[in-house]
Order: structure tokens, then C-alpha cells, then sequence
């Protein structure tokens, strides 16, 4: 009994990383029906700058914030440099390769120069776990499910409240009509970039204090996030983080009661299975489209 | 290109690449060792894999980002069979090369639902699988330490190896069937398959409507793409003589689309380009040292930046660019040019209804497009189909040549019910349509367009199209005879060459009716072909119409143009909200009350009387 | 329309294509070596076990400094050779030949990784080209079928010696007598797996649990909740830091604290990430640099860090075993080559079972033995436990471990 309130808790964290990273891929698929393949980067950025940046001195919550800052920044320039010119016809794929691409440069360029191993990012909130029974969980844990609940909320209250939401949505459902009311689609696009660019550094650093900041952490993070919001149907913000959920547990549920080893090949054709069922995604809106 | 240039270009990489060994002996140095010998062999069986992935992105537009999966399958299933069960090396090879094109074909199974990014993960995902599988199933593939100790490999009792004991004959034969891999890559592209591939890419719904089973040629293009990539582990199994799963990872998926993107996908020597710069690239980067990861993908980063078509695709952009602009002929149309006669009429009982409506109701949730409706269509007549807009037109014409499903009631076109059958095999009965929007294959020439237009007729089976033999050639000759007659039939004859996105509005509504007219389609459905022309062309295409049906062809026109309804027609059905309002002779039709009502919103027209 | 976009086009092109070109003129020269007596070597440079490359690479180089500065060998500096293998073991291959015909060598040293050892089989017996490992403890780098192993030598631990070590260590420290095997699903960890097997057997006792985890997991709740309620109060581990680190965190989660004994895999670096988590992990090894060094030792730590400036302190070095392994290593190669007396590659194999030395790890007589068990130049006798205190990887018996728990 006490070991799946463990699973529970355990998946319900990892979870809130893939949803919070399926958030992300959301916020930009919608603005420019385009991925940013250094999504996990900015992940990474997010722990590692904020190591970085401690080590040179600056307290937890600066660092924090420049380093989400930082990506916030990159996801912008990734946009405008590398996503933008590549995606002006229709079946484009040349976004895909140049973002691939300059995910490679981001993780060597913080290999070689913060090196390959993890270092540690302490709070107080890993020092001692919360014991539940036979179970636990760190404080920090807790946060991410947090997190993931709050940027949804603000995300959806961003998006229907604001002026500047409302041009947002408008892009991503139809990006010529939105033009042609006066909204610069372009610079919308940016900030979707830049918003996701901070969501994901966000999220690295809420769980780099569990699992140490290393410069590969984002790579195998950003991959399942990016195939949970296409599960999940990258149309709907709910959607995309309760699947990240699901999915966080479900890795634990095969791990606790199935196999260890065969996880990974167990979690991914329970993926290929949902999207061949589901193949708008879980809560997508089936593409009805006149002959 | 040229033709004969890339002949010769590839009779120059064939030589050089034979050579090679025996460099040494010519300049005198120890040159090449077994590692450039060994380099070049990897980068060949790359090249393979490559071009199997060309086929299935460049041509079929389908973006697997889990090939190195195939090709690792390829790669296990010849260690396996040599090391645990004493397989020759053929015998393996053929092996290798079919277990992966069945699990290639497998992999077309969800593009039946999924499409573009949906379909790369669905790769992503089986790529990663089969690296977990390989990893953990040490008992089978030796787990994480793979398998080790493959037999050298024989055939008929010689070694094959790849140094000078043996004739480097190894890597002979690698060369071999790197140069068959290019030859069926370019047999098949400059066939019917290829055209049906790029076809299915370009737009799915005209090419069903043209007969092409899209779901049949993506797994063609699949289970291809997958053999290749079988053939390509195979051989690389019996090189290295030892595999595990870290050469079939993730990124070595994204190393080959890489390969194929950046040599230019969709051209023919965009792999073997592809192949050669990424994986020399690979090499010279070694003595960046720590930072040989960075330069690498700051050098793919700016190669797709400054060559975003890839290398092969910019630099015949640049050659087409110098060409310049050439002022072209357009004829007139209707061209009753020797032998139209024959691919307009296919008689049907002249009289009997070639297409009989009952009763057919289609609902959308809860929107009733059609209601209820019936409609008799004579063979050899021009029957017109109008009505306000969404009065359900369009969804008649798309129950009739099947892509949609009618919610009740019948449709019998030449005798049979035609109720649930898919669009393609519709086609192939002889059914044609355009659409609204002008569907053409843009990135394809007008004469290709034609081309696919005519892929039910070919009779030559897969294996005479790769091998060239007569029959393949008499087809596609008189293939192309029928074709440029119908592109002179609409006065399109000077366009041939031409990519059919770059004509001119009116040119691409000819384009469409040809393309519609080559597969010999006995009822002729048109969406709506006039709008956008002007009036001269509006007059050609009415002369087209009638002429068509004055030969025996059956013609169903959705149309909104009424003078050139009253002009071309025999009969009219007036549809308003789904159901039929009016059916007769054009004549009787301008005068009903309900019709008018319809379209005006009153019974009368301004300045007409009112019937007694 | 047409010209304008042409000429943009055109632009692109070289706007993209200096650089590249930039690029590759940079990475031109550094390909042109030939034919000097060198060690030719093949690691990870880049990559997630870019620290293990980082490791031998101050040992060694620091060393042939030390070598050359005495004289060199025959008379000629020996000079190293290096190229990334990234761990792959297809790039290992290549480098083997790279370094067995176009550069030379007269020995190389890596792939270290086991399935890129592996890998080196075939290619080292065909150019007959000798090579060193230093870091890789799997059996079978060594220890090939048909007692076929010629041409590969070892100055490291073997996990058939490694497990029997580590199980008495277990058997001695474990209360209950309930011991588990912790390790990585890589060739390393799974081919660990028979070894710990056997030696168990050995001494009569059951292999209580068997957990294995990917490579990146960063939580092992599954397998410690598995583990905790089977009664488990000892774990023999093989894997590397960064799990290790996670592992202690998933216990520590659960309230579960048993006894871990690590295989040589967990490094300095386990300290830092886990911090107080590390406390009393035991770890098998050839060396560490921390605590009360002998002279010799203390002399080479001090000139490492001369040479290589980010080494501030002992806890920079990644993997103290491999480093110390790589020095003693780079010195027997030099003597080998001396007792030879001539660059040649059968002379110098010979020549490594006539070498003795007394290095920083052992006293190495003879270093190597003509048959293939003893191609492995350290003994069981010379394998030390060391224990994490207050931070520091310390001989276990400076530190509060050092007696059995029973």
C-alpha cells in the first residue's frame, strides 16, 4: 500500500516536469505551429545558469531569475533566428533541424565549459523529506505540481483576460486573419518563444535541487515533454499538463510494478498505442478540413 | 540537371570511388590505411541508408526520425542469424533486408491516421523502444555489451574483406550495391511510384481522386526506405563484426535525416552529397577536441541557413535561376487534337443514367447537408448542379466520388452502388473530379501533373519498373505520347516543363481538367471551374464541356455562373439547404419562382413579371 | 523578382559558407601527424563521461612530462596521441586504426568503456597493435573466450576480483546478512552481474535482491521500496555519481539507510552532489588523493595541479583510481619500451612481462604475466575500500568505517 502513495508522489513530480515542459512546447506550437528542439536546453539552462551564477556569488533567488531571464532570451533569439526563416512554407522542416542543431551547440558549448558533471543545487527545501507513512517526498518536489497548476491558471487567464493574450490566441488560430486585424504576428510569435523559453528554465530549476544541475539533464526531459504534448494534443494547456502527469506516474506505476529495465520501451509504446487511437491527441480537436 | 550531366557525374563518383583503394600503389605512400579504407566503406553504407530515407522524406513527405532503428534491426538481425545460427552471408543479407522492409511497412500503418508531426513521433518513440529492447534483453541481443565474434563473412567460399589479401572485395561489393541503391532510387522516383509519392505529399485528397491508394504507396515508400536501411545494417555488421545499441541511437536518427536534409531531399544526388559532407564533417571536426560537438552543429547550423533546400536543391535553384525568363505560348482551348477522340468518350448506353441518386442524406452532427435527395444523370449529358452557397453542392459531389460517407440513401454510378467505397477505387472506376480550390501537385511540372493522372492505366509490375524492362518502357512512353496530347488539348503545351504553383490562375484550371481527363473517367465531376476565369476563358471552357459530352463523355457541373449553366447544360438540379427545389431543363429552371427565391430572396427577379 | 531573390540567395550562401570554411581550416592542421614513438589514445573527451577522459589525461600527460624530462625513452620524448571516442565504440574502432597504421603507436591506451574494449578485439589483433586500459573493470575487456587475449593489457581492477572483494566487505558489515546488487543497465553493470553472483555463491550466501536502472534515472523509488521491504540492509553498487547521488536521494526519501559498497564507478564528485547523503559510502579502489598522501604521491599531485590549473584541490579529480591507474600505467609503458630497446610492437609486448616497477598504486613484480588472467597488472592485495566522511573520499581506515559493523 505504501508503496504506490510512493509511486504517487514520486510520478507526480516528474510529471509536473514533462507537463511544465509540454506547457511550453504548447505555448509555441500554437504560436507558430513550430517546435523548438532546444526546448530541453532551456531546462538545462535553467539549473545550470543558476549554479553558475551562485557560484559566482549572487543569492539563490537573482540567480534564479537571471538564469530564467537568460532562457527567456534565447528562446527569443532561437525564434527569430533560427525558427522564423525556416518556417514560411507550409510543409516546412528546416525549423526542426536548425533548432536540433543548435540544441547540439547549446550542450557542448555547456560541456566543455561547465563540464559534464552534475553539481549540486541546495536549498533548504531538500534537506529533509516529508515523510508520509512509508513514503516521502522532498519539500521541493512538491513545487513542481505547483508550479505546473499556477503557469496553467496564469497561462489561461493570460490568454483570456489580456489584450495581449488575445492577440496571442488569435495567432495561433489563424495567423493571416490575425494579420490582417493589425496584429503583428511576427513579435507575437517572439514572446510566445521567449514566455516558453522562461517556463521550461523555470522548471529546471524548481528540480535541480532533486537531481542535480548537469549539462545533459535536458535531452531524454525534453524529448518525452515533447511527445506528451503531442499525446496530450498540444491544443489545450490542461491537456497537455495533466497527460505530463499521467505520464510522470505512469513511468513509476511500470517501473514499480512491471520492469525497471523495460520502462522506457513499456512508456513509449503506450505512447505510440494512445496517438494511433487518438490521433488528434488525447484532448486534440480532430482536423476537419473541407474538400 | 541535365540528364546526361548527372551520368556522368556518377560514373566519376563510381570510378573514383574504385580507385581509391589503389591510391597507394600510385603516389607511393601508405595510402589509404585500413582506417580511410574503413571510413570510406561506413560513409557508402551511410550513403545507402540515406538514400532509403531520401525516398521516404524527399519523395514521399513522410519525416521518420527513427531510421537508425531500421537500419540497427538490419544490422542485428544479419549478427544474430551469423552468429547463432550459421547463416551464409546471402542468405542473411536477403534476411536483413526483408524483416526490416515488414516492420518498415508496419510503420505506414498509423500515417493511415496521423500526419506530419504526429507521424515523427510515433518514429521518435519506435526508435527509442528498440534501443531500450536491444539494451535489456541481454539474454537475446547481448544487452548493452551487444553482440561480439561475428563470423567473418564468405560468399561461396571466398573471404570478403577489405584489405589487399582479399582484392579489397568487400568493398567492392559495398560499392555494388551503393550503385544500386542510386539506380533503384532513380528507377523508382522517375515512375509511376514516384509520382504517386510525391503526389500523396503534395495534396492527399487529389491524388486518391486520381486513383492513387495513399495509404498503399506511403507503405511502399516505408517498406523501401526500411530495406535500404536493413541492407545498409547488414552490411555494416559484417564490417564491423560487432554490434551493439549505441550506434542505432536517437541521434544517429537525426545524423541520417541530416544527412538527407542537408544534401538536398527530394533530389536524387542529395544523399550521396548529404552523406559525404556531414560525414567528412565528422571527421575533420575530431580536432576540434573538446569542442568537435559544437562545431559540428554550428556547421549543419549554417549550412541550413545559408543552403535551406540543401546543398543539391540550391544549387539547381541557382542553375534554374540563370535560365531567366522565357515568354510562353498559350494556346487555345478546346484543341481537338488527334486522338482526343479516343481518351474523351468511353460510350456507356447512351440514355441509361450514368449516375443515379436516391435518397441521400449526409449529416454532420448535427448540420443536414444533403437532404433526401435524388438525381438522374444521362449518360452522354452535361448535367449542372446549383444553388445558393452551402446549399450542399460540393457535399454531393464529395458523397458521389467518395470522400464523404452519405449518413442514408444510394448512389449508383454505371450500374453498381457506390456507397462506401474509398475515393481511389472510385477513381480507377472511372470517376474524375477537381475541386474547388484547383488541387494540383504545385511543386510537380504540368506535365507530371498529367502523369499522375494516368496512374491506373500502367500495368508494368514494381519489379519491371526498377529493372526498366520493355514493358515498364512502352507504358511510359505512351504514357507520356497521351500526356502531351491532353496538355495540347487544353493549350498548355509549351508549359510542360513548367512547376505547376508558378501558372497563372486560369492556366492551372486547364491544368486540372487534363489532369482529370488522363485517367479516361467515363462521369466527369467539376467543382465549380469557372470561378476566377475571365469571360473569354469561361467561353473556351463551356466549348471544352460540350464537347466532351458530345463525344459520350457524362458531365456533373456545380457551378454558379448562370449564363454559362444556361449554355453548356442539359439538365439542371437546383439544391437549396440539402434539398432538391427544382429539377429540369435549363430553361424551366431560369423561370422558377423557387429557384429565384432561393437566390434573391424574392419570387421575381427586378424587372420581371410576375408569373400569372 | 527572379534576379533579386537569386542574389539574396547568393549572400546566404556566403554569409554561411565563410564560417564553415573558417571552420573546417581550424580543424584542418591538428590531422596531420605521423609516425613518432607515441602512445595513441582513445576516450571520452565530450559526452556525459567526459570526466573518465579528463581523469587519465592530467595522469598521463603528466607523467610523459615527467618521463620526458628524465630523458625519454630510447632517447626520443614519447608523446601522446589523443583522440574522443565520445564512448562510442564505432569511433573507438576508428581510432585503433588511426593509431595502429596511420599514427604508429607503438601502444594505445582506451576505450575505456567496456563495450568499446569490446569492440577493440578484432581491429587490435589484426595490426597487432598492444593496448592499455586503465579505467574499464569489466572481466571481459580481458578476459577474452578461448583464452584468446594477446594484445590487451590492463593496470586497473577486475570485477571477478572486484566481487569477491566487495562481497566479503558486505558479508563483514551486513547485520542481517541480507545483501542486493545495485547496478547500471551498461555492459559495465551487466556484466557485473555473474561476477557478484558467483562470489556470493562462493561464500554461501543468496543474492537477496538485483536492481537495475537506466542510465539518467533520476529517481529509484521502485527499486528501494523492492529492496527496503525485502529487508535488505546492505547494497553492493555498481554504477556511477550521478545515480548514486539519485539512488541516496530515493532513500532517503523513503527513511531507508542501508550500508552501500560501492565497485570502483562512484567518484569525489559523489560528495558534492549528494553532500551529507555520502556519509559512510564505502567505495573499492586503487587510490584516492585526499587525506595523508605518501611522498611520491604527494609529489605527482602537486605537479597535476601545476600543469592543470582547474585541478585546485583532490576533489577536482573526477576518478582518483583511474588517475592514479593511468600514472602507473604511462611509467610501465615507458619501461616496457626501454627493456625492449626498440620501437617495435612484439618487442614491446614481451617486454611488459619483464617489467618491474613500484608504482603509486602497488609495487608491480612483474607488472604482467604470459597468461591472459595476468594481463591485468593489479592484484586483489593491492584493492582498497575508502569510505565518504565530512566530504572527502578517505582511506577507510581514516575514518570512523573502518571496523566491521558487527
Amino acid at each position: 500500500m505504501e508503496a504506490i502513495i510512493q509511486y504517487l508522489l514520486t510520478g507526480l513530480s516528474a510529471g509536473s516536469v514533462y507537463g511544465l515542459i509540454a506547457l511550453g512546447f504548447y505555448v509555441m506550437w500554437s504560436a507558430a505551429k513550430a517546435v523548438n528542439f532546444t526546448y530541453g536546453e532551456m531546462f538545462m539552462l535553467g539549473g545550470v545558469l543558476t549554479v553558475v551564477l551562485m557560484d559566482l556569488g549572487l543569492p539563490l533567488p537573482l540567480a534564479a531569475l537571471t538564469a530564467i531571464a537568460a532562457a527567456a532570451v534565447a528562446g527569443a533569439v532561437i525564434e527569430r533566428a533560427f525558427v522564423r526563416p525556416f518556417n514560411r512554407e507550409a510543409n516546412a522542416i528546416g525549423w526542426m533541424l536548425t533548432t536540433i542543431a543548435v540544441g547540439i551547440m547549446i550542450e557542448a558549448s555547456t560541456t566543455a565549459t561547465y563540464g559534464p558533471l552534475g553539481r549540486p543545487l541546495p536549498t533548504p527545501l531538500v534537506e529533509q523529506p516529508l515523510r508520509i507513512g512509508g513514503s516521502g517526498i522532498y519539500p521541493q518536489e512538491l513545487l513542481l505540481p505547483v508550479a505546473a497548476v499556477v503557469a496553467t491558471f496564469a497561462l489561461e487567464f493570460f490568454y483570456r483576460r489580456t489584450l495581449l493574450g488575445r492577440a496571442m490566441r488569435a495567432v495561433s488560430l489563424n495567423r493571416v486573419a490575425a494579420g490582417l486585424v493589425g496584429i503583428d504576428a511576427d513579435r507575437i510569435t517572439l514572446l510566445a518563444f521567449a514566455i516558453a523559453g522562461g517556463l521550461g528554465a523555470f522548471a529546471g530549476f524548481l528540480i535541480a535541487p532533486v537531481i542535480q544541475a548537469s549539462a545533459s539533464m535536458g535531452v531524454i526531459v525534453g524529448l518525452k515533454g515533447f511527445m506528451v504534448a503531442i499525446i496530450a494534443g498540444i491544443a489545450n494547456a490542461r491537456g497537455v499538463v495533466v497527460v505530463g502527469i499521467l505520464y510522470g506516474v505512469a513511468e513509476k506505476l511500470i517501473e514499480g510494478y512491471l520492469s525497471t529495465a523495460a520502462r522506457d520501451a513499456i512508456g513509449f509504446t503506450l505512447m505510440i498505442l494512445l496517438l494511433l487511437l487518438f490521433p488528434q491527441g488525447l484532448f486534440g480537436r480532430p482536423d476537419v478540413r473541407k474538400v | 540537371m541535365r540528364p546526361w550531366l548527372s551520368i556522368v557525374l556518377l560514373v566519376l563518383l563510381a570510378a573514383a570511388l574504385a580507385a581509391f583503394p589503389w591510391v597507394g600503389d600510385v603516389i607511393g605512400e601508405r595510402f589509404p590505411t585500413s582506417y580511410e579504407l574503413r571510413l570510406v566503406m561506413r560513409a557508402m553504407i551511410l550513403g545507402i541508408v540515406a538514400i532509403g530515407l531520401n525516398i521516404l522524406v524527399g519523395y514521399a513527405g513522410l519525416v521518420s526520425l527513427g531510421q537508425a532503428a531500421l537500419y540497427g534491426l538490419g544490422a542485428h538481425v544479419a549478427a544474430l542469424l551469423a552468429l547463432r545460427a550459421g547463416f551464409p552471408f546471402a542468405a542473411a543479407l536477403l534476411v536483413s533486408v526483408l524483416i526490416p522492409a515488414a516492420v518498415g511497412a508496419m510503420l505506414a500503418f498509423p500515417t493511415v491516421r496521423v500526419r506530419g508531426v504526429y507521424l515523427a513521433v510515433i518514429t521518435i518513440a519506435f526508435g527509442l523502444v528498440f534501443v531500450n529492447v536491444l539494451r535489456e534483453w541481454v539474454g537475446f541481443t547481448g544487452g548493452a555489451s551487444g553482440l561480439v565474434g561475428i563470423p567473418r563473412p564468405t560468399i561461396l567460399g571466398e573471404r570478403l574483406g577489405a584489405t589487399r589479401a582479399t582484392g579489397f572485395n568487400y568493398y567492392y561489393l559495398i560499392l555494388v550495391f551503393l550503385l544500386a541503391a542510386i539506380g533503384v532510387q532513380a528507377a523508382l522516383v522517375k515512375s509511376r511510384y514516384g509520382r504517386a509519392m510525391r503526389a500523396a505529399a503534395e495534396s492527399e485528397n487529389a491524388a486518391r481522386a486520381l486513383g492513387i491508394n495513399v495509404v498503399g504507396i506511403r507503405t511502399l515508400a516505408f517498406s523501401v526506405s526500411a530495406g535500404f536501411a536493413g541492407l545498409g545494417g547488414a552490411l555494416f555488421a559484417n564490417l564491423a563484426l560487432f554490434v551493439n545499441y549505441e550506434t542505432f541511437t536517437f541521434t544517429a536518427s537525426i545524423e541520417l535525416l541530416l544527412m538527407v536534409i542537408l544534401g538536398g531531399s527530394g533530389t536524387l544526388a542529395g544523399p550521396i552529397v548529404g552523406t559525404t559532407v556531414l560525414f567528412s564533417a565528422t571527421q575533420f571536426l575530431q580536432g576540434l577536441g573538446e569542442w568537435q560537438t559544437f562545431g559540428y552543429g554550428l556547421l549543419l547550423a549554417l549550412v541550413l541557413f545559408a543552403l535551406p533546400r540543401g546543398i543539391v536543391g540550391s544549387l539547381s535553384r541557382f542553375a534554374r535561376g540563370r535560365t531567366g525568363e522565357t515568354t510562353r505560348e498559350t494556346g487555345r482551348w478546346p484543341n481537338w487534337v488527334e486522338g482526343m477522340e479516343e481518351v474523351t468518350a468511353r460510350h456507356d448506353e447512351s440514355g441509361q443514367s450514368t449516375l443515379i441518386v436516391r435518397g441521400l442524406t449526409l449529416r454532420f452532427g448535427g448540420l443536414t447537408a444533403v437532404n433526401a435527395v435524388n438525381m438522374d444523370v444521362r449518360a452522354g449529358t452535361v448535367h449542372a448542379l446549383i444553388g445558393p452557397n452551402g446549399a450542399g453542392k460540393s457535399s454531393l459531389l464529395n458523397v458521389v466520388s467518395g470522400f464523404y460517407r452519405a449518413t442514408s440513401g444510394e448512389v449508383t454510378v454505371f450500374g453498381n452502388a457506390v456507397g462506401g467505397l474509398p475515393p481511389y477505387v472510385l477513381a480507377r472506376r472511372g470517376i474524375a473530379r477537381t475541386f474547388q480550390n484547383t488541387e494540383l501537385f504545385g511543386q510537380m511540372t504540368v506535365l507530371e501533373n498529367v502523369l499522375v493522372g494516368q496512374q491506373p492505366h500502367f500495368r508494368a509490375s514494381f519489379l519491371e519498373t526498377v529493372l526498366r524492362l520493355p514493358r515498364f518502357r512502352r507504358e511510359e512512353r505512351a504514357a507520356l505520347e497521351e500526356a502531351r496530347r491532353l496538355l495540347a488539348f487544353v493549350g498548355l503545351s509549351a508549359f510542360a516543363e513548367e512547376e505547376a504553383r508558378n501558372l497563372p490562375f486560369g492556366h492551372q484550371r486547364r491544368l486540372e481538367i487534363a489532369r482529370a481527363l488522363a485517367l479516361r473517367p467515363k462521369l466527369l465531376l467539376l467543382d465549380e471551374p469557372a470561378a476566377g476565369l475571365t469571360h473569354g476563358e469561361i467561353e473556351d471552357l463551356v466549348a471544352l464541356i460540350r464537347g466532351l459530352a458530345d463525344r459520350g463523355m457524362t458531365v456533373v457541373l456545380v457551378e454558379h455562373h448562370v449564363e454559362m449553366i444556361m449554355a453548356v447544360s442539359d439538365r439542371v438540379t437546383v439544391l437549396d439547404y440539402g434539398e432538391v427545389i427544382a429539377d429540369g431543363p435549363p430553361a424551366t429552371i431560369q423561370n422558377d419562382p423557387r429557384v429565384i427565391e432561393a437566390y434573391f430572396g424574392h419570387a421575381t427577379l427586378p424587372g420581371q413579371k410576375v408569373p400569372a | 523578382m527572379q534576379h533579386r531573390r537569386v542574389v539574396a540567395g547568393g549572400r546566404r550562401l556566403l554569409l554561411g559558407l565563410v564560417p564553415a570554411a573558417a571552420l573546417v581550416a581550424v580543424a584542418l592542421p591538428a590531422t596531420a601527424q605521423r609516425a613518432q614513438p607515441c602512445i595513441g589514445a582513445s576516450w571520452e573527451l565530450t559526452g556525459p563521461l567526459a570526466h573518465t577522459g579528463m581523469s587519465i589525461r592530467i595522469a598521463v600527460e603528466t607523467a610523459l612530462d615527467e618521463i620526458n624530462a628524465a630523458g625519454g625513452v630510447l632517447g626520443q620524448p614519447l608523446r601522446l596521441v589523443a583522440y574522443d571516442d565520445v564512448g562510442e565504440p564505432a569511433r573507438a574502432v576508428d581510432n585503433a586504426r588511426r593509431i595502429g597504421e596511420r599514427d604508429n603507436c607503438i601502444v594505445m591506451m582506451g576505450g575505456f568503456r567496456t563495450p568499446n574494449a569490446i569492440a577493440l578485439r578484432d581491429p587490435l589483433n589484426e595490426m597487432e597493435l598492444p593496448w592499455m586500459g586503465v579505467i574499464s573493470a569489466g572481466t571481459a575487456v580481458i578476459e577474452h573466450p578461448n583464452n584468446a587475449n594477446k594484445w590487451m593489457f590492463r593496470v586497473s581492477m577486475k570485477d571477478r576480483w572486484v566481487a569477491p572483494f566487495l562481497v566479503e566487505a558486505a558479508k563483514a558489515r551486513s547485520k542481517s546478512g541480507r545483501i542486493a546488487l545495485v547496478y547500471e543497465g551498461t555492459a559495465w553493470g551487466q556484466g557485473a552481474v555473474p561476477d557478484v553472483e558467483r562470489a556470493m555463491r562462493a561464500i554461501n550466501l543468496p543474492l537477496v535482491g538485483k536492481e537495475t536502472y537506466n542510465i539518467g534515472d533520476q529517481d529509484m523509488s521502485a527499486q528501494m521500496i523492492r529492496l527496503r521491504d525485502a529487508g535488505v540492509d546492505t547494497i553492493i553498487f555498481y554504477g556511477v555519481d550521478r545515480e548514486a547521488t539519485n539512488m541516496v536521494r530515493s532513500m532517503d526519501r523513503i527513511g531507508y539507510k542501508p550500508t552501500i559498497i560501492s565497485a570502483w564507478g562512484i567518484g569525489v564528485q559523489f560528495a558534492r552532489t549528494a553532500g551529507p547523503l555520502a556519509e559512510g559510502v564505502l567505495v573499492a579502489g586503487t587510490f584516492t588523493w585526499m587525506g595523508d598522501l605518501p611522498p611520491r604521491a604527494a609529489g605527482v599531485l602537486q605537479r597535476i595541479q601545476a600543469k592543470f590549473p582547474q585541478i585546485t584541490s583532490p576533489a577536482d579529480i573526477p576518478l582518483p583510481s583511474g588517475t592514479a591507474n593511468a600514472y602507473d600505467a604511462t611509467y610501465i609503458i615507458a619501461e616496457a619500451i626501454k627493456l625492449a630497446g626498440r620501437f617495435d610492437r612484439d618487442a614491446f609486448r614481451q617486454a611488459l612481462y619483464r617489467v618491474n616497477y613500484d608504482g603509486i598504486v602497488a609495487s608491480y613484480r612483474p607488472a604482467f604475466e604470459p597468461r591472459q588472467e595476468r594481463h591485468d597488472a593489479i592484484l586483489p592485495q593491492n584493492y582498497k575500500l575508502f569510505a565518504f566522511h565530512n566530504g572527502a573520499m578517505l582511506p577507510v581506515e581514516q575514518t570512523p568505517f573502518r571496523q566491521a559493523a558487527r
